[in-house]
């Protein structure tokens, strides 16, 4: 497939990066026309605070706003459609998504289908919004899942337990307001898991079939950054500096992936995700190493380089050593973070494997997998890490 | 805050603005715009889906409907979704007006072509409805469109049928009315509409009345009259009853009663004059008539009550007037006086006797009699009446005519008639009295307005007197008119022969020209039964015809015509002359051939009289009958004519006729 595709195209919405980012939601909800905005958020995101200092910047604009908090962690379709009928509702006409993955993905949903009119389910699969959505701008409170500036939405579905992926170039937001800031009040927990996210982002862009020397660029300066202020991040909760760092990490990571797509990392996770509600991040973080494991005969040298940019001393090894010595980071890692739990202890059974296989494999991100994996070889796959 | 104009913070400024940071600085701007734009949209399209016509936009020259709102789709029953695939012309019946099919379906640039078209929109469920379409031709980016706006207008062609119903059914009321109703415009009164009627009435279509006002359809002094009205009931705001104006029409005067009705706006104000007129023409006739009778009978009442007790009184005086006479001691000097009271006395029963007739309170007691006899009887009293002066001529008919008579009422009659003759004739002149038979038909009854058919007797007294005008030949027979000087005459005369006549049922009337003459005719039923009328009943066996050319003079073109017929329908060859001159003429060219001249006695320019001359002249032996309605003209024309001259009563009797002719020409 990367033989066969001879051109790239790297998409990046209207950032701003940097501390008080967040209180410039107000002037461009203004700027792109905004009468009424619909601010989506969680409920932890608004007892965190920065909910309300993104909704005062709102007032301070004279934009008057109703507030969606109606979502759980994982996004689901019927979320999105009460978030829709609010905004219908209050004729609102522009979208604001303060917090981590979750608002910002259902305001996603909640704009697709505001202008698609149909609902949120039917958009699974790449291309399928064909109308804009209205105005969005993406405040992210994690670093992360970089939803703020990629052209994805995980939707899940609980009736059938599967997790969709909406991926298109007009689900890119408008306006990105990253402001590192909204770190500090994040606890180790999940710090870990949006930060061991933000990295597992890094490594299948790299090595993602549709990687381009743009996406590389942005892929390795996020696993850079990642692995120098990740887990001093997580000892120094409070530190400004390092949160900027792994802010912007995830940010690059981020503008890799949206571009560059994922791989059986992600497949895998969604699948869970969508079955079993877990949190994402602790799901790719579970998965990680066995899928590098995996995927390394199919792309070594850029392992390779994965592991140099992770500030692995490589020189004189065997590509097994090299292999090894990589995988050893990467759980020592996860261990560092706090991420111990496998598969098993989160409450995936054996004899579920078969099923989250089959949906693994029909996610759009095993698309982009270096190395091909049938049924089987997933299985397997889940099977280590459980 | 730090003053704006420091050069520092201008630099940092545009430093800030470059970075993206500037107030404004989005990539994208044209949300706001977007965002007007839609709501304009949004609420245009509430503002037509709003409207109550059903708006269709119409791609032109295919009239495929490219848009519409949510009326039409209400209105016509298809979702926006079906008529979105339709074309106009599949909704309605446009594609039969040729108009519209032009409009939509031209090709050619015509912006601002508008047309107004009715035609019925289809409905999904198969119905249909009828509507108004203003169709706009339009331009938008390059594409030629058709707006077309439908109005339902069910509603209003109910109504509009509903006031054409109501309007027709008014004017057939007013059609029907058996009367004439009409009505003018206030300022110069010309008519503006007139029923049926109306124009029966009037003689005129209608087309030829509307417009026109009185002084266009009518005399002056008529048309004044009206005008007159006119106003008068415009000013007075209020109706205004005529009971009588006379109207000229092609048929003749009409009497009307007409009412008029000025019609006011809603300010009060005379905007048309309504008129109801009803023909009482013959009406008034029939109480003209009526009211004669009426005059008659009262009068005859009043005579006969005091008649009836006047003679009681005379009773009393002649009683006693006889038993004076018988007296034997009475002396011959007061004997004269009693019988000079005696006299009076039978005078004045003559007189009551007479009345008492007149009302028809005296019971007459009939026998059949001779006509001829009666005249007989009655010459030598006649003459003593008339004087020495007038000369009395009896021509009495061939055969009997038998008459039931009561012989002394008749001969009273015939005194009366002698009487006012005479009176006729102060410097003298003739009185002829002659006896005829005639068979009255079903048209003398129509022509003349009495009598009931059957053979009659008739009586003719004619004078050569002063005559009559026709205002007093028409109220001859009124009791108490008179021509006489106060205390002369009772002016009853006349009344009690009518009276007479009338018990006898017979009819007496009057043929008078002033300066000429008078002549009386009484018509008497003829006794059939009796054995005497068998000769004169024989009399009227149609004539025999013949095969003589005969020249027919005669001025009045209808009764020359009837002559024509007459003579004609027998077989005679005929050749007419409208004046003594033309007959002159017409004679001259046929010498020989004219068997005989029927001619006219009095006739403008050369008279009968003349012409006769004048032909005899061409043939001193050619036979000559004149017609006319005076007995007496003939007798003076014997002074030039001796013989072959004849006298044909007129109004021509065409039994009489022929046989007059017959007998002329068997001479």
């Amino acid at each position: 497939m990367a033989e066969g595709l001879q051109l790239r195209k790297f998409l990046a919405p209207e950032f701003i990066f940097g501390a008080g980012a967040r209180k410039l939601a107000g002037r461009y909800a203004k700027n792109l026309g905004g009468r009424k905005v619909l601010v989506v958020s969680d409920p932890g995101v608004v007892k965190a605070g920065w909910t309300k200092d993104v909704t005062d910047s709102l007032e301070a604009a004279g934009l008057p706003f109703v507030l969606f908090t109606g979502l759980t962690p994982n996004p689901k379709a019927d979320e999105v459609m009460a978030g829709v009928a609010l905004y219908q509702a209050e004729r609102c006409d522009a979208l604001v998504a303060v917090g981590g993955g979750s608002p910002i993905d259902c305001a996603k949903g909640i704009g697709i289908v505001s202008s698609n009119h149909r609902h949120i389910l039917e958009f699974e699969g790449v291309d399928m919004v064909k109308s804009p959505m209205p105005p969005l701008i993406c405040i992210p409170t994690t670093g992360g899942t970089s939803a703020d500036v990629s052209q994805f939405a995980i939707i899940s579905n609980p009736r059938e337990r599967v997790k969709i992926a909406i991926i298109s170039k007009s689900v890119v937001p408008d306006i990105a307001l990253i402001d590192p800031v909204t770190l500090i009040s994040m606890d180790p927990y999940l710090t870990a898991c949006t930060g061991l996210d933000a990295m597992t982002h890094a490594i299948e862009a790299f090595v993602s079939t549709a990687r381009s020397s743009m996406t590389d660029l942005h892929a390795l300066e996020a696993l850079r950054l990642l692995s120098a202020s990740l887990i001093p991040s997580i000892r120094d909760l409070k530190n400004e500096e390092l949160r900027s760092d792994v802010m912007m990490g995830s940010l690059q990571a981020g503008l890799a992936f949206s571009n560059a797509i994922l791989g059986a990392n992600h497949a895998m996770a969604h699948s869970l995700g969508g079955a079993l509600d877990l949190a994402h991040g602790e799901c790719n973080a579970m998965l990680l190493d066995h899928v590098i494991e995996f995927n390394f005969s199919a792309a070594p040298e850029r392992f390779e380089r994965i592991a140099l940019a992770m500030g692995l001393e490589l020189r004189g090894l065997t590509l097994p050593q090299k292999k090894r010595r990589l995988l050893d980071h990467v759980r020592k890692l996860k261990a560092q973070a706090g991420i111990k739990r496998t598969l098993a202890e989160v409450g995936v059974g054996r004899d579920d494997l078969a099923i989250y296989s089959e949906h693994a494999l029909k996610d759009p991100c095993m698309a982009t997998n270096p190395r091909r994996a049938s049924k089987r070889d997933v299985e397997v796959l889940y099977e280590e890490s459980l | 805050m730090k003053n704006p104009s420091d050069p520092q913070d201008a630099l940092e400024a545009l430093q800030r603005q470059l970075a993206g940071l500037g107030e404004t600085s989005v990539r994208k701007t044209y949300y706001p715009e977007l965002q007007d734009r839609l709501e304009e949209l949004e609420r245009l399209r509430a503002f037509l889906d709003h409207s109550n016509d059903a708006i269709f936009l119409v791609e032109a020259q295919t009239g495929r409907i490219v848009d519409l709102n949510d009326s039409a789709s209400r209105q016509t029953g298809w979702s926006r979704g079906e008529l979105l695939e339709k074309s106009l012309f599949d909704l309605s019946d446009l594609e039969q007006i040729p108009a519209a099919v032009s409009l939509i379906c031209s090709p050619e640039q015509r912006d601002e072509v508008r047309d107004l078209i009715v035609s019925d929109l289809h409905r999904k469920d198969g119905g249909r409805f009828c509507a108004e379409l203003t169709l706009n031709r339009m331009h938008f980016r390059d594409r030629a469109y058709v707006l077309a706006v439908a109005r339902d207008i069910t509603h209003r062609r109910a109504i509009e049928e509903a006031l054409r119903e109501s309007e027709e059914f008014l004017k057939n009321i007013v059609d029907h009315i058996p009367a004439m109703v009409f009505a003018k415009e206030a300022k110069e009164l010309r008519i503006i509409t007139v029923n049926k009627y109306g124009e029966e009435l009037l003689g005129f279509p209608r087309k030829e009345i509307l417009g026109k006002n009185d002084h266009d359809l009518f005399p002056p002094e008529q048309a004044d009259f009206f005008s007159r009205k006119d106003r008068e009931t415009l000013e007075k705001g209020e109706l205004v009853d005529i009971p009588e104006e006379t109207i000229s029409t092609p048929a003749g005067d009409r009497i009307l009663h007409t009412k008029k009705i000025p019609l006011l706006d809603d300010q009060g104000k005379a905007r048309y004059l309504l008129g109801i007129a009803e023909d009482i023409t013959e009406r008034k006739q029939l109480e003209e008539k009526l009211l004669q009778s009426q005059k008659m009978e009262a009068v005859g009442q009043l005579a006969g009550g005091v008649a009836h007790d006047f003679n009681n009184i005379l009773m009393v005086i002649m009683g006693y007037g006889s038993i004076l006479r018988n007296d034997d001691t009475l002396a011959p000097g007061h004997r004269e006086k009693v019988d000079r009271i005696m006299d009076a006395a039978d005078k004045a029963a003559q007189l009551t006797s007479g009345l008492l007739t007149f009302s028809r309170k005296q019971v007459i007691k009939t026998q059949t009699a001779d006509l001829n006899d009666v005249i007989q009887h009655v010459e030598k009293f006649l003459s003593r009446i008339i004087g020495e002066d007038v000369q009395l001529k009896a021509l009495l008919a061939r055969h009997p005519l038998p008459v039931e008579i009561d012989s002394n009422q008749i001969e009273q009659v015939l005194v009366n008639l002698a009487t006012n003759a005479r009176d006729a004739m102060p410097h003298g002149g003739l009185l002829t009295v002659e006896t005829s038979l005639q068979r009255i038909d079903g048209a003398f009854v129509d022509a003349n307005g009495i009598g009931a058919p059957g053979p009659y007797a008739v009586i003719s007294v004619s004078d050569t007197g002063i005559g009559m005008d026709d205002a007093t030949r028409r109220k001859i027979f009124e009791p108490f008119f008179t021509t006489k000087d106060v205390g002369k005459g009772t002016g009853l005369g006349m009344s009690i022969a009518y009276g007479i006549i009338k018990q006898h049922s017979g009819f007496i009337n009057v043929y008078s020209e002033p300066g000429l003459g008078t002549t009386f005719r009484i018509y008497l039923p003829l006794s059939a039964t009796s054995s005497l009328a068998q000769e004169a009943l024989r009399d009227l066996e149609p004539p025999t015809g013949g095969t003589e050319t005969i020249l027919v003079v005669e001025d009045e073109a209808d009764l020359r015509i009837l002559l024509e017929q007459i003579l004609s329908g027998v077989g005679y060859r005929v050749i007419v002359a409208e004046d003594g001159a033309v007959a002159v003429q017409k004679f001259a060219r046929f010498p020989g051939e004219i068997g005989l001249v029927l001619m006219d006695m009095i006739m403008p320019g050369m008279s009968g009289k003349e012409a006769c001359s004048a032909i005899r002249e061409l043939d001193p032996g050619a036979r000559v009958l004149y017609t006319s309605g005076y007995t007496m003209d003939i007798i003076r024309s014997r002074d030039l004519l001796e013989e072959g001259t004849e006298l044909l009563m007129k109004p021509v009797r065409p039994v009489e006729l022929l046989r007059k002719v017959r007998e002329m020409l068997d001479r």
